[in-house]
């Protein structure tokens, strides 16, 4: 053997085993406790993107169903769990949370599966997550009086849920678990592209013998969502997804004074200071826009970086890219994966397409995509204009637009220079810039020095047009209880 | 040669001339940084890659062959062609030794404030480094990588007890590390103190297992230069490829950068041939930001490789440290073209770990950094492991520790 | 009885620290419940809400930078502003119909709402904000911040103590405010404009357009640069369609008590910003 010959570095598959799950054939409606037939009898397929195949036939949920399941909860409501102790939801919101843990990597896989995320990503951030926020808001449920001093809070009632594709377990967790612990009870509709996940709880659900009616689980598109939120027995609204569809749901619910949380859009700036520790912002920065393929509402779509470092930055960052390991989501060296479906595969294409015919420059490494399932290289855009569309519109898929600045005050004023208001990013090494850009970033959260990290405990949810209400910790409780702040509805 | 012939060649090579010029002035190239080949001299000028193959050039190739050539050597050269149409080997070569560019990859430049090196964040250092241990690796990658840390593997022992024996036996574990198995390599080195570097090189002697020595008061480096400096050449004489020095780390925490930096260039110096290692005892310098600052002294003072522990402190290598050496190293050779190595020391034990340490420098530095030229693994316990994991993929089988030899 | 003609006070829009005329030209009789005349009142229009927000926009970081506890000492000095000036407030809410007995202890409870919000000023963050215990090494902390510019309809009936339990609560934690107000409860709300300019407030803090709700509304709910409104006082007949309106730019919209004295009012125009940062070293 040559001992000089370099090594290749060509990792072998390393596919995690798709064993551990078990789909049906079909699925029904999750409805007061049991699965029940959709009225209407009409499907829709759910496939994995990854590879196009169909993964399940799964029920959609029409008005009646809807009508079926808000009646459901309201039973729910009314015979189980707005009368049960506090001490007794936050039992089962623990079971609940056990059991999840135990079946952690059966979800992993069929989140991967339905969804197409690196099982890197759905094993080690999207399953711990989730049991974690089970986990934290079951301590709540027999310490409200401690969350709001002074203020004796009473649920909602029947909530409806509504949640995107791009973590639909955690989304699902995100909603159920602080809804729950403050003593409502819920109809959630996941994505149609992604229902899987949600039903696998539905099944742990019965496990952990939830009484029936609590967490009601319909299937369905935007037809099943639109008779979710129009139905006149709703007492709040959640949703997390688009601000077009955000906005749609606040003019329904304007008029009936339904209180409402909307978890919407973003475009956040990633600011990177000549100061920063330079490794690791651009960590951060490829963190920051190619985690979960960019599927991240608060994803740093738009770096800004300090020009006097601009061209070995940008240099750094496609030697990064260029590392990505973009295929097989099940394979555990995959980094990023699927794109969710054709639909946004399209929606990305054209923004981008945009961004080349408006004069941006395009950077995209030599990757080998597979051939069948929805794939989008990661790309960088470099010369971009704040007018250019790739700069305004969120894109929800793995393609950064760069920009510079020159002071602080002008990486503060291009940040500002949009709508949404979700999160921001900061990287410099100097602790009173840190703050002085905290301070002044409209967003509703704000990293500095790290990207994308969250946890139960930390409120997350935006300014302006990324929507209000705060999911996660303390904050996270109030849009579930009523006369916990005031009147916002 | 005619006239008009000669003034073209004469234009060009202004043109050359006043590309590097503008290159140095723009920062894109340093007078010190040195041009290891024709390729790079060329590139530098902005030339084609054989345009320094024409006879006018002869003095330069010649040069360069012979010994460490600068960008301000190749500029002296264009000036000289430019002026008189001539540039001779007797002339470059007293440029060359007069200049600030002899050696110039082995002075450190004494400009360079090392309180101004980057930053480096812990927390998103380490989650990157723990990111790239979730690697995972199966079948034909798995045997090449276990092979490859054997070939990258300097083979230690560094004891008071170490007797001639002790190394013979550790030497033979170097050259066939599977004694039932000739298929698996050799080891890069045995590592051992000055005093055994006779008998290792005894026992490697024909074989392509290298001999290392620490040398110059390992492991804490506090002696008298000279002392220190004799220790090495006395390594050397006994017959070492290779010297592992300590970073002085008393002068290193006092803020005594350009010291530190000196003392290792006369390390370099007193190596002669043989490779220098230093070691920056990475758990003991204070934190990441120390870390990088340390492994920029080192290489712009002449280290051939950089090195994390001693292994005689508990805290010893880890992934964390070597993605931030490895990120030093990888700007440095960006920076200056300059090339060098890195070897993790101290806790690696598990063929497992090993792996981590092959995905942190393949995906920092990239794959011409995976060979022994640029990458060793100290470690005494390592090798079993590895052994035994090459087992299980021969035979299917998990294996115990009684199936390979102890040493 | 005075010896020469009342000289009586013209009424006007309060903006942007200012007390201009409507740019419509319009104004409103107002009368006392003889049916003689009080005021003729500004009657705002689109264009003043427009110039309103306008003010308010900028006026709104400014006013969010002060410290805390100056905006405290500055709510305060509202209160001692009242104070001295109670008995014209008796005086005017007497004149569009209070009793004396009612008239006094609206007046009461507004000068002891700015002196409570006041205190608050600087310990909102205390109650609101929080430090979160995040599993990994990370500092994290969420804290409260001002909306942006609200809008507000405020209650007319307690036509002083309505505006001011709305207003208090609004600008206490760096938000300024558009009000509207309806004309005919608007000599309260301008007399209170004018302890407002007094007050050390800066310009456009607050910002007082008198005039008709149902043509102001929907241009304040379709307005794209208020965060945020205040339907308090809006009327009961309102149109659907216009609180449709607030959908436009994602607007907060707030449905409260004007008997309500709490730091959970303060809270309905906050927004909460989290902030995250390693831990290392």
């Amino acid at each position: 053997m040559n001992t000089n010959e370099p090594f290749n570095l060509e990792y072998a598959p390393a596919p995690e085993s798709t064993k551990i799950v078990n789909i049906a054939k079909s699925y029904d409606l999750f409805i007061g406790g049991k699965f029940v037939k959709a009225k209407s009898g009409k499907t829709f397929s759910t496939i994995n993107p990854a590879t196009e195949e169909h993964l399940s036939t799964i029920a959609e949920a029409s008005t009646d169903d809807v009508n079926k399941a808000v009646k459901a909860a309201r039973k729910g409501y009314e015979n189980y769990w707005r009368d049960m102790p506090g001490k007794q939801r936050a039992r089962y919101l623990y079971r609940i949370a056990r059991q999840i843990q135990e079946r952690s990597r059966e979800f992993a896989v069929l989140e991967t599966l339905d969804g197409g995320k690196p099982i890197k990503e759905s094993r080690d951030f999207d399953l711990p997550q989730v049991a974690a926020h089970f986990f934290y808001n079951a301590g709540w449920a027999d310490k409200l009086d401690y969350a709001f001093p002074n203020r004796k809070v009473s649920p909602h009632g029947v909530v409806g849920q509504i949640i995107p594709w791009n973590f639909p377990l955690l989304m699902a967790a995100w909603k159920i678990a602080p809804a729950l612990a403050t003593g409502n009870t819920v109809v959630l509709k996941p994505a149609e592209t992604t229902p899987l996940t949600a039903l696998l709880l539905a099944e742990l659900i019965q496990d952990a013998d939830l009484p029936p009616g609590v967490v009601n689980i319909v299937t369905g598109a935007g037809e099943t969502g639109e008779a979710l939120v129009n139905h006149p027995d709703i007492n709040k609204l959640a949703f997390t997804g688009s601000t077009d569809v955000g906005k749609m749901i606040q003019k329904a619910a304007a008029a009936r004074r339904l209180p409402l949380t909307l978890e919407l859009g973003g475009k956040a700036a990633h600011v990177v200071f000549e100061d920063a520790a330079i490794d690791q912002a651009v960590e951060g920065v490829v963190n920051g826009i190619f985690f979960n393929q960019g599927h991240v509402c608060c994803a740093g779509s738009r770096l800004l970086v300090q020009e006097s470092i601009a061209e070995d930055f940008i240099a750094r960052l496609k030697r990064r890219v260029a590392l990505l390991r973009v295929g097989d989501p099940l394979d555990k060296n995959t980094d990023v994966g699927a794109i969710n479906s054709d639909a946004q595969l399209t929606r990305i294409q054209e923004l981008v397409e945009s961004g080349v015919a408006e004069g941006a420059d395009i950077f995209q490494p030599d990757c080998k995509l597979p051939a069948k399932g929805f794939w989008f290289t990661p790309t960088l855009f470099t010369g971009v204009q704040q007018s250019h569309r790739i700069a305004r519109e969120e894109i929800f898929g793995p393609v950064l637009s760069i920009q510079t600045f020159r002071t602080a005050e002008e990486a503060v004023e291009k940040a500002n220079n949009t709508p949404y208001g979700l999160s921001a990013g900061i990287w410099t090494e100097k602790g009173s810039k840190i703050l002085w850009m905290a301070d002044r970033l409209q967003a509703g959260v704000v990293w500095a020095n790290t990207y994308n990290q969250f946890d139960p405990s930390s409120p997350f949810g935006g300014y302006k047009e990324s929507g209000f209400g705060r999911e996660g910790g303390l904050q996270g409780l109030s849009p579930y209880v009523r006369n916990a702040v005031g009147g916002r509805s | 040669m005619s006239s008009q012939k000669d003034s073209d060649h004469r234009l060009k090579v202004k043109s050359y001339r006043l590309t590097l010029e503008a290159k140095i002035q723009d920062g894109e190239l340093e007078r010190t940084s040195v041009l290891s080949s024709q390729r790079e001299a060329c590139k530098a000028m902005g030339a084609s890659s054989a345009y320094l193959q024409s006879k006018p050039h002869e003095s330069f190739r010649t040069m360069q062959k012979e010994n460490t050539v600068t960008v301000d050597d190749l500029l002296y050269h264009l000036k000289l062609l430019e002026s008189t149409g001539e540039s001779g080997i007797e002339e470059l070569k007293e440029r060359n030794k007069s200049s600030a560019g002899t050696h110039a990859s082995l002075k450190p430049d004494r400009t360079r404030d090392f309180f101004l090196t980057p930053s480096v964040d812990q927390v998103a250092l380490e989650t990157r480094a723990s990111s790239l241990a979730t690697r995972s690796i199966k079948n034909d990658t798995k045997r090449a990588a276990l092979e490859l840390s054997i070939r990258c593997m300097d083979l230690t022992t560094l004891e008071g007890a170490d007797t001639p024996e002790k190394v013979a036996s550790l030497c033979r574990k170097a050259i066939r590390p599977d004694a039932t198995d000739f298929s698996v390599p050799s080891v890069a080195a045995v590592c051992v103190y000055p005093e055994m570097v006779d008998h290792a090189a005894e026992f490697t002697a024909g074989t392509s297992v290298k001999v290392a020595s620490v040398a110059g008061a390992f492991p804490s480096g506090l002696s008298n230069l000279n002392v220190r400096l004799s220790d090495i050449t006395d390594a050397v004489s006994r017959g070492a490829d290779e010297i592992d020095i300590v970073l002085n780390r008393s002068a290193f925490l006092t803020g005594k950068y350009i010291q530190a930096a000196d003392e290792i260039s006369a390390a370099k110096e007193a190596c002669g041939d043989a490779h220098l290692k230093v070691i920056l005892e990475t758990g003991e310098i204070g934190g990441y930001d120390q870390i990088r600052r340390a492994s920029e002294l080192a290489m712009a003072a002449g280290a051939d490789f950089i090195k994390t522990s001693t292994g005689k402190i508990p805290k010893a290598s880890t992934l964390p440290v070597v993605l931030c050496m490895a990120e030093a190293i990888r700007d440095h050779a960006d920076k200056t073209g300059q090339i060098v190595g890195l070897k993790a020391a101290g806790g690696i034990r598990t063929a497992k770990q090993a792996w981590h340490y092959l995905v942190v420098i393949g995906e920092t530095l990239g794959q011409e950094w995976l060979t022994p030229d640029l990458f060793r693994i100290g470690a005494s316990s390592l090798l079993n492991d590895v052994l035994q994991q090459l087992g299980k993929l021969e035979t299917g089988r998990y294996f115990g520790p009684n199936y390979v030899t102890v040493d | 009885m005075n010896k020469n003609l009342p000289v009586a006070k013209t009424y006007k829009l309060f903006i942007n620290g200012a007390f201009p005329r409507s740019e419509s030209g319009y104004t409103l009789p107002i009368r006392n419940t003889e049916g003689q005349l009080l005021a003729n009142i500004s009657k705002a229009s689109r264009k003043d809400l427009r110039d309103s927000v306008r003010a308010a926009r900028s006026a709104q970081e400014p006013w969010a930078s002060r410290t805390a506890y100056n905006r405290g000492q500055i709510l305060y000095r509202i209160a001692e502003m009242m104070e001295a000036r109670r008995e014209e407030f008796i005086a005017v809410l007497e004149s569009t119909g209070e009793t004396n007995k009612e008239a006094v202890g609206q007046v009461e409870d507004a000068i002891e709402r700015w002196v409570w919000y006041a205190g608050w000023a600087d310990k909102i963050h205390h109650v609101l904000g929080t430090v979160n215990p995040v599993a990994g090494p990370y500092f994290n902390f969420t804290m409260p911040e001002p909306t942006g510019v609200v809008g507000v309809v405020a209650a007319e009936d307690p036509a002083l103590l309505g505006l001011v339990s709305r207003l208090a609560p609004i600008i206490v934690s760096g938000n300024t405010a558009v009000v509207v107000v309806d004309a005919e409860a608007g000599l309260a709300a301008v007399t209170l404009a004018e302890v407002l300019a007094t007050s050390d407030l800066p310009g456009g803090v607050v910002n007082l357009l008198t005039g008709d709700k149902h043509e102001l509304l929907p241009w304040m709910l379709g307005h794209l640069d208020i965060n945020s409104v205040d339907l308090t006082g809006a009327p009961k007949d309102i149109d659907q369609k216009v609180l449709e309106e607030s959908a436009v730019n994602v607007k907060r919209t707030v449905w409260g008590d004007q008997a309500d004295e709490s730091p959970y009012v303060i809270a309905d125009f906050l927004e909460m910003k989290t902030v995250w940062h390693p831990i290392g070293r």
